[in-house]
């Protein structure tokens, strides 16, 4: 049997852009390869999607594997499992790394049903141990306990889900040139069940809560008629949902659905900007368990100071236009570099 | 002297006395009969029992007029009027019945006519005859021109203060016309010889006197059977209905609900007007649209979507309008055409009570407000009709036994580093302390419980705690509907404290309190059950706390209402703080019987209502309006809601919310 | 229609948990519950029936004694007919073979959809789903927050895809989906509700029923092994993400020892509003918020 090969990153893109987690993959996809002595291959799977690689070179990719074909305009796990697994059985990679997001998650679970090997899935991290096996740390039970897993069979490939934000982005600072090499399946229409009919795309002021990844939050100290626009300008900037706690409410600040706390919705965003909130344990219980608290408030004592990894104490209508502008500045510089660099 | 007996177009006048009073009185027997039958078709439920109490009962809140001295206050004295009117028109029915009745229609008016019975019973009469037309005009001119919030400017009650005074005119008139046309001269009684003296110095003719006499007469008799008629199709219908809604009150304690047999239930709560027992719907019958509990009920004040007056006026209006067809329905449990729940009443209202309990306390007439909200939540927490901040708290209950999501094992976290007494290792203790869901999970009720412990510790109580075997005592279950969660947490709690030999149960929480001593006899246990502010108060009294002297705070005392109106407890909070305050306790407006809810009970503090002011907000207010520094409590949910609301109105600290126990603690002697 | 649902049943992560072996809480007595996701796929189910679209629901569960509990909960809120694959196993099989033992009760059932949650609260592999659907033979669709039926076999569903996007799909039935926890709120079911279930009749079958064994099901059947737990640490305040070029090992020690923040713990920062928006912008940049 032929020596499995290559370390695999089965790319997560949106329309125009290359995921984090897809970076976050390769930076650890690459540290298990060099431990294997193998290779870093990212598969792109899409129709005519242009290849960054730029972006993969400074991150390392030593090989991409351009899978394109109209059928694989939109991901229907039909198209992108039979896809990936005739690719796989010709090219016998030894890790598959996929990111556990929608796609990511469904595509990894039929390939590991349809050829019956193991699925390490929501992993945050992945090693190779001393005795050369590979191991996977899964946290379990919502967070609260973390499992170290293996596969019980020695069949390949070996095939795991990443969770996004676990790894962190590497620097993109390698050199190296990134071989293209373009593939084109066979796959017909009636191997594809389901019909993909569209998109939507919600609002990421209104975005439903438990789905936003930052939540820019008024409370009491924010919800006068002058300040206000504040708190949307700030979530504008950071592509945050804009939420707040029982006194933003009431003065008609946020709906319902955009309320946190006991009586709202708890949040475990991986950002939590609250602006002019107290600090009730009312408000607290909606977003404690968030990953990154940002307080924003002039009070000292403010009860919400103790949740915060980064406590400022100022005023609102101060920091806020001075931050707003400086987060206009840096967006417009990184769209200049941008284009530059295109 | 009566017309009856004369001949009116050949036709004998007792024929048309007794004609028109058939008639009129098979109107009204007619009616009542449609109404007693509609009662028929509640469910059944036992209010016969204690009679002799309710008789008594019955006598002296109507015919003192107690039921509506009760609720005079300087604001509203309205409660005087109606008295002078109830007494003043039972007189006038007496007299009915003896010169309408007796005199005319049995004859008997030559008995009584010019006998000194008759003279000195119509200047009784004269007399009543004054104070109700002054009631009248009092009432018309509040209603219609003063306009008070509870009153409704109305077509109806217009109608009857209109048909009221005119009894009263034809009265005087009776007297005055017929004194004339008979020559009858005598001083009393004093306004029907007045009027006829008037009379007689203009030159009327006798004839036209006589004519007069006799039409006023007839008309007086006919509006009199009119307003037999129109009693039992108007809310007049409370003449009749409110004495008997008093005579069946309820004996239990406050707001004690009724507990569900699910086997033999046929619907858990009430989704149909049906459904609801045959006392709930005389209730409806009793409504005087007084408008009291309007004005008293926090919601309403607040802005919100629910009116006790109008949900009782609703139902009210909607049995009249079903019953006919749910009579001639084949099966009782049909199912009438309009919803009770959303058509008539909406589920918002439904869950906007804080079940406070003012409605009941203010009503003259003892209608269940509270019961039939609560029955109609029973009903939808059935069909899993309610809100996901609601169903979260329930399920919080079930799982882990606490409305506040944490577990079970964590209920002693809030005494850690301090030792305190449990029960498991002791053989008997005097009091076992129940600390409560608020007073084991909640950051800021914590404080409370370690207060209270640290007292119990410093005046050597032999006491202990339930520790991590404690679960909810179903109040928050109970009020928002869920039946079933409470009998299955009471039999638990019950079982666990049958286990352990102790005297008293104190607790800190009024709901608490509530339960375990007014509600928990229904699953069989009897508990001794004393609330802290009256232990503090013994504590105090006997000597075992020794307080300092001479302090000079601002206090004014907030009065939970499950401590206050549910179990008549107001003064040993009071006197308590009196203890450690010399100066004099400063009382709010609304206190006592009528102290504004903090917004928190009846599971609101999970509801949430969305629409109007918070409650919380409302009666800080009313702190805010007192030259207080610091605003007392006795309850940890009103601790919560004011203390919340302090924060952010009061950032400075210069209004405090301190529960009595951390009063207590601070002004301990050294 | 015949829906057929499958449930899951967890312990309660509200509780504290302890490794003991295996996962264990530390209360009086256990707390349990039903998947959250697998609960609102139930719910989906009992609308479908509510609406005459659906017209018996049958819920499956594949679990030791105790899971009893979650088929009366499924009861209780509406199911037709539960079915209890019931066996000790159950408490460390695998997704691999949870979906394998569930498919063969299934096989014999007369179904047109199959609902089940995304993933489950404890282990969360989220492979069931794929496994049941493979085996099974039929299409399945992941991440489903709505279903609507638009005509007999037809079926348009949205799928949950990040930062709010959904992806609007339609699969023809016989299908699976699986619904995510986020998909809506479980209805309420009441205490009374529940005691009659208590009545209620369960089909219950063993492995032999199904032709298996133990050992087809246990944990040397499965494809993943789990080496070792770690006990709960009190959830680090200060998650700092590291940075992506450190090593596993080095990223897990930061994750459970709170993070490298401990240093920078958060003190009051004060100054002008410049140097304040400067010090939140150095931040989200070094916490990978901001793009470098």
């Amino acid at each position: 049997m032929t020596k499995a090969k290559d370390v695999w990153v089965v790319a997560e893109h949106s329309a125009d852009k290359i995921e984090d987690v897809t970076l976050e993959m390769i930076g650890e996809g690459r540290r298990l390869a060099q431990k294997l002595d193998q290779q870093t291959c990212v598969v792109l799977i899409g129709y005519q999607k242009p290849p960054p690689l730029q972006l993969l070179s400074s991150h390392g990719v030593d090989r991409l594997y351009l899978v394109d074909d109209p059928l694989l305009a939109d991901y229907t796990t039909d198209a992108y499992a039979s896809v990936l697994i005739s690719f796989i059985k010709q090219q016998l990679p030894s890790i598959i790394l996929f990111g556990a997001t929608a796609n990511g998650s469904a595509l990894a679970s039929t390939i590991s049903a349809r050829m019956q090997i193991g699925l390490l899935s929501g992993c945050t991290a992945l090693n190779i141990n001393d005795a050369g096996i590979l191991q996977a740390t899964r946290p379990l039970y919502e967070d609260k306990i973390y499992s170290t897993a293996v596969f019980q069979a020695s069949t390949f490939p070996r095939i795991a889900t990443i969770k996004p934000g676990a790894i962190g982005v590497g620097k993109a600072e390698l050199s190296g040139q990134t071989q293209v090499e373009e593939v084109h399946p066979h796959i017909t229409a009636e191997d594809i069940r389901t019909k993909v009919i569209g998109y939507t795309q919600a609002d990421p002021r209104t975005l439903d809560l438990a789905e936003a990844d930052i939540i820019v939050a008024g409370g009491h100290g924010a919800s006068t008629m002058s300040n206000w626009h504040l708190v949307e300008e700030l979530a504008d900037a950071l592509g945050g949902a804009i939420a707040g706690s029982r006194m933003a409410m009431d003065d008609g600040w946020v709906t319902r659905e955009q309320l946190i706390g006991q009586s709202g919705k708890t949040v475990k965003p991986a950002l939590y900007v609250a602006l002019g909130i107290s600090g009730a344990s009312q408000h607290t219980e909606g977003m404690k368990e968030s990953e990154r608290v940002i307080v924003i408030n002039k009070e000292r004592g403010a009860a919400i100071f103790k949740l915060a990894n980064l406590s400022i104490l100022a005023d609102l209508t101060e920091v806020l236009p001075a931050l707003i502008a400086k987060l206009g500045e840096l967006r417009r510089s990184a769209t200049d570099s941008e284009n530059n660099s295109s | 002297m009566t017309p009856v007996s004369d001949i009116y177009w050949h036709i004998s006048g007792y024929a048309i006395f007794w004609i028109l009073f058939a008639i009129a009185f098979g109107l009204f027997a007619q009616r009542v009969y449609f109404l007693f039958r509609l009662l028929r078709l509640g469910r059944r439920e036992e209010r016969f029992q204690s009679l002799g109490r309710r008789i008594k009962t019955m006598l002296v809140e109507v015919f003192p007029q107690w039921c509506n001295l009760k609720t005079v206050t300087r604001q509203d004295l309205a409660g005087i009027g109606h008295s002078l009117l109830f007494w003043g028109f039972g007189l006038f029915l007496i007299g009915y019945i003896i010169f309408i009745g007796l005199g005319g229609g049995f004859g008997l008016s030559s008995v009584l006519a010019g006998s000194t019975f008759e003279t000195v019973y119509f200047s009784i009469l004269d007399i009543a005859g004054l104070f109700v037309s002054a009631a009248i005009v009092w009432a018309a001119i509040r209603r219609y021109i003063i306009r008070p919030e509870r009153l409704e400017a109305s077509f109806e009650a217009g109608i009857i203060l209109l048909l009221v005074i005119t009894l009263m005119v034809l009265h005087f008139c009776i007297e005055g016309f017929g004194y004339a046309a008979y020559h009858i001269s005598a001083p009393w009684p004093p306004i029907g010889a007045a009027f006829a003296n008037f009379l007689i110095s203009t030159d009327v003719s006798e004839s036209t006197l006589v004519a007069v006499y006799k039409g006023v007469w007839w008309l007086h008799y006919a509006i009199i059977l009119g307003f037999l008629v129109y009693i039992p199709r108007s809310k007049h219908l409370h003449i009749l209905a409110s004495p008997f809604n008093v005579l069946f009150k309820s004996l239990a304690p406050k707001e004690a609900l009724k507990l569900i047999d699910p086997e033999k239930a046929e619907t858990i709560g009430a989704a149909k007007i049906q459904d609801f027992t045959w006392k709930q719907l005389l209730d409806l019958y009793a409504c005087a649209v007084c408008g009291r509990c309007h004005t008293n009920c926090p919601a309403t004040l607040s802005g919100k979507p629910l009116s006790p007056r109008e949900v009782i006026l609703n139902l009210k209006d909607h049995l009249l309008e079903v019953g006919p067809q749910l009579l001639s329905a084949e099966t009782p449990s049909a199912n009438p055409g309009t919803a009770m729940i959303e058509d008539v009443i909406t589920e918002e209202v439904i869950w906007d009570c804080t079940t406070c309990y003012a409605c009941q306390e203010v009503c003259p007439v003892g209608i269940e407000h509270t019961v039939k909200l609560i029955d109609m939540r029973r009903n939808l927490v059935e069909h899993g009709r309610v809100s996901p901040s609601v169903a979260k708290a329930l399920e919080s209950v079930r799982l882990l036994g606490n409305p506040w999501e944490q577990p079970q094992s964590a209920r002693l976290d809030w005494a850690e580093g301090r030792k305190v007494n449990l029960i498991q290792d002791r053989e008997e203790v005097d009091v076992l302390y129940w600390v409560g869901c608020a007073g084991a999970y909640d950051p800021r009720s914590r404080d409370i419980s370690l207060a209270v412990v640290s007292l119990l510790e410093r005046a050597g109580v032999n006491y202990a705690l339930l520790g991590t075997e404690e679960r909810c005592c179903g109040d928050p279950a109970r009020r928002m509907g869920e039946e079933g969660l409470f009998q299955m947490l009471a039999r638990s709690n019950i079982d666990v404290l049958k286990k352990y030999r102790f005297n008293r149960i104190l607790t800190h929480c009024p709901h608490c309190y509530n339960m375990l001593k007014n509600e928990y006899p229904q699953l069989g246990a009897q508990f001794e059950v004393v609330h802290h502010s009256q232990f503090l108060l013994e504590l105090i009294h006997s000597g075992k706390i020794k307080l300092q002297e001479g302090q000079e705070l601002r206090l004014t005392f907030h009065d939970p209402c499950y401590l206050g109106r549910y179990n008549g407890i107001y003064d040993p909070p009071r006197q308590v703080l009196q203890a450690i305050s010399k100066a004099t306790l400063i009382e709010m407006r609304l206190n006592k019987t009528k102290a504004m809810c903090c917004g928190a009970g009846g599971g609101q503090i999970w509801i949430q209502s969305e629409k109007g002011r918070r409650i919380e907000d409302m009666r800080f207010e009313q702190v805010q309006e007192v030259d207080a520094q610091i605003v007392a409590t006795a309850c940890p949910y009103c601790t919560i809601m004011l203390d919340a609301v302090a924060q952010i109105k009061e950032p400075t600290g210069k209004i405090k919310v301190m529960d009595i126990a951390e009063l207590v603690v601070r002004a301990l002697a050294q | 229609m015949k829906i057929v649902v499958c449930v899951k049943q967890v312990l309660d992560t509200r509780v504290p948990l302890a490794v003991n072996g295996s996962v264990v809480q530390k209360e009086p007595s256990p707390v349990y519950i039903m998947n959250p996701a697998d609960r609102i796929a139930l719910d989906k189910a009992l609308e479908m029936k509510a609406s005459l679209v659906g017209e018996e629901i049958t819920v499956i569960t594949a679990g030791p004694a105790r899971a009893e509990q979650v088929l009366r909960m499924a009861l209780a809120a509406g199911a037709d007919e539960v079915v209890h694959l019931e066996d000790e196993a159950f408490e460390v099989a695998d997704a691999y073979t949870t979906a394998l033992a569930l498919s063969r009760v299934i096989k014999e059932l007369d179904y047109t959809m199959i609902l089940c949650g995304n993933r489950s609260l404890d282990i969360g592999a989220g492979q069931v789903p794929a496994f049941l659907a493979e085996s099974l033979g039929i299409p399945q669709v992941t991440g489903v927050m709505e279903l609507e039926i638009m005509s007999p076999g037809r079926v348009k569903l949205w799928r949950r895809l990040e930062k709010g996007r959904r992806q609007a799909i339609e699969c023809p039935l016989p299908a699976l989906y699986a619904v995510d926890s986020s998909a809506g709120q479980p209805r309420y079911v009441s205490e009374f509700s529940l005691r009659r279930a208590a009545k209620r009749r369960i089909r219950s079958l063993t492995l032999a029923d199904i032709g298996l064994t133990q050992a087809d099901v246990g944990p040397q059947a499965s494809l993943i092994r789990v080496v070792s737990l770690s006990p709960p640490k009190p959830r680090p305040k200060k998650i700092y993400i590291p940075d992506g070029s450190l090593s596993a090992s080095q990223r897990m020690s930061y994750l459970l020892s709170g993070g490298l923040a401990k240093g920078k713990e958060s003190s009051l920062l004060e100054g002008t509003a410049d140097y304040l928006a400067q010090q939140i912008i150095k931040y989200l940049i070094d916490e990978g918020i901001l793009p470098k």
